[in-house]
């Protein structure tokens, strides 16, 4: 299964204003898997934005309170948006997290929502 | 085109820049411009522009953001509390986001980008020649520097006051009508209606001020003024997102495929006081997911260079929640979705 993200990830780096990105499972510290694990699943492009911050990310992620009165299971991503760039983070049903985190008004911006469809749709098994 | 002088006085303008070529262009053409109902005065420093200020009357200081030792953002801070009623703009040749909210928090009355062009550089003086004839509002002025446009307009619907916010920079002057706390009409150059309100919106840099109201020639916005704003800062994103920037060719239309309803809003403070609760029974659980979207987003921010929080944005099944953060308030907004033509 790590193979396919893995795969996944390294084709999508290459849009331009991506930044970093990652796959871990949503419930890693309950998991006991730790950061190591977790960076290993992660991409940076940028040296302002290295794997192992990628890594504290996707553990701050997990945080992300529901929103009031909403069923989790109607959520489709999150974006949070600062003056120069975004982080959109999705969940699979199969507890996996995704996260990527790119630059403000850079083509990578304008393709979020297919590159999470993308996610939420990759096969992990033949 | 001149920009008088009041009382037949020349009204005293000093630029700050370290470029002494261009302080030498400026002062060439703008007196030329107010067939000499400008004074021009220069300084290359800020420590050369506070000499020059405490020797003689200046009304108006021009300074730019990027000099050595102590750069235009300090000096127009300095200036604040020394020269209080001194009136104070900024000329930068790179307008950012950040800069221009630390200069107009610092002090500023205008921000304004340098010229690139002859029509440029009339703009910047017919803009510099309004700021001269501005009489000073006491109490307010300083309330207007610290906020961003939408939140003025937040600000005058949750209190449902009847007033105009005009808003310019160098590309557009805008009108926007504001009756009885709802959106009436909005005017940009040419466009009315929600265009020209997404476009005021969508503006980079800029000023803006509230004016007393007067009925509008015509009414060109209808329906909930939350939802209005929703949709400029959805406009606003795309449009940045496809690269677009303030001009003629900015997509200011509206989405077509999907109709939203708007299902509930709460304004309230950094603090956690509601200022506006209209999200149903029970506020709390909204002001508590608000204060932990903001905390979580300032560890992002304490882990990634990503520049100040924003908004955060959940996308549903059928609908969206957006979390905004503005100046001292934090804005809950919920919006229904669904698949349609409009």
């Amino acid at each position: 299964m790590n193979e396919i993200f893995n795969q996944w990830l390294d084709s999508r780096l290459s849009v331009p204003g991506m930044l970093a990105c990652g796959v871990a499972p949503a419930n890693m510290l309950d998991s006991g898997v730790g950061s190591a694990d977790a960076s290993g699943l992660c991409r940076s492009t940028d040296a302002n934005f290295t794997v192992s911050q990628m890594a504290q990310i996707l553990r701050l992620l997990q945080d992300t309170p529901t929103v009031p009165d909403t069923d989790a299971s109607a959520l489709k991503w999150r974006t949070w948006t600062f003056t120069n760039g975004k982080i959109r983070s999705a969940i699979r049903p199969d507890g996996l997290l995704f996260a990527a985190v790119v630059l403000a008004n850079s083509d990578a911006a304008q393709i979020l929502d297919p590159l999470t469809e993308e996610f939420l749709a990759l096969k992990t098994a033949a | 085109m001149t920009n008088g002088t009041t009382n037949g006085t020349q009204h005293q303008i000093l630029f700050v820049d370290d470029d002494a070529d261009f302080l030498l262009t400026l002062r060439d053409l703008y007196e030329m411009m107010s067939e000499r109902s400008w004074q021009i005065h220069s300084a290359t420093s800020a420590n050369q522009a506070l000499e020059i200020l405490d020797s003689q009357k200046i009304d108006l200081v021009v300074v730019d953001v990027n000099m050595p030792v102590i750069d235009g953002i300090q000096l127009i801070g300095i200036l604040q509390r020394r020269h209080p009623k001194l009136k104070r703009a900024v000329l930068t040749g790179l307008a950012t986001p950040e800069k221009r909210a630390a200069s107009l928090a610092n002090g500023a009355d205008l921000f304004i980008e340098k010229a690139t062009s002859p029509e440029g550089y009339k703009s910047i003086f017919a803009m510099l020649g309004e700021l001269l004839q501005w009489a000073p509002r006491e109490g307010f002025q300083g309330v207007l520097r610290k906020v961003g446009l939408q939140d003025v307009i937040q600000m005058e619907c949750l209190a449902r006051n009847s007033s105009i916010l005009e808003v310019y920079n160098q590309n557009v002057l805008g009108r926007i009508y504001i009756e009885d706390g709802q959106l009436v009409h909005a005017v940009a150059a040419e466009i009315i209606g929600e265009p020209a309100l997404y476009r005021l919106l969508s503006l980079p840099g800029g000023s803006f001020e509230l004016a007393q109201f007067e009925p509008p020639p015509e009414k060109t916005l209808a329906g909930q003024w939350e939802m209005l704003l929703m949709e400029a800062a959805r406009v606003k994103d795309e449009n940045a997102a496809a690269g677009k920037t303030d001009d003629a060719k900015t997509d200011t239309t509206a989405p077509s495929k999907t109709s939203a309803r708007l299902e509930g809003t709460l304004v309230c403070t950094r603090a956690g006081e509601t200022l506006f609760d209209a999200v149903g029974d029970d506020s709390n659980p909204h002001v508590a997911w608000l204060k932990q979207m903001e905390q979580q987003a300032l560890q992002f921010g304490e882990v990634l260079p990503l520049g100040g929080f924003d908004r955060m944005e959940t996308e549903l099944a059928e609908g969206r929640v957006i979390a905004l953060s503005r100046a001292n308030k934090l804005v809950f907004v919920r919006v229904s979705t669904t698949l349609g033509s409009k």
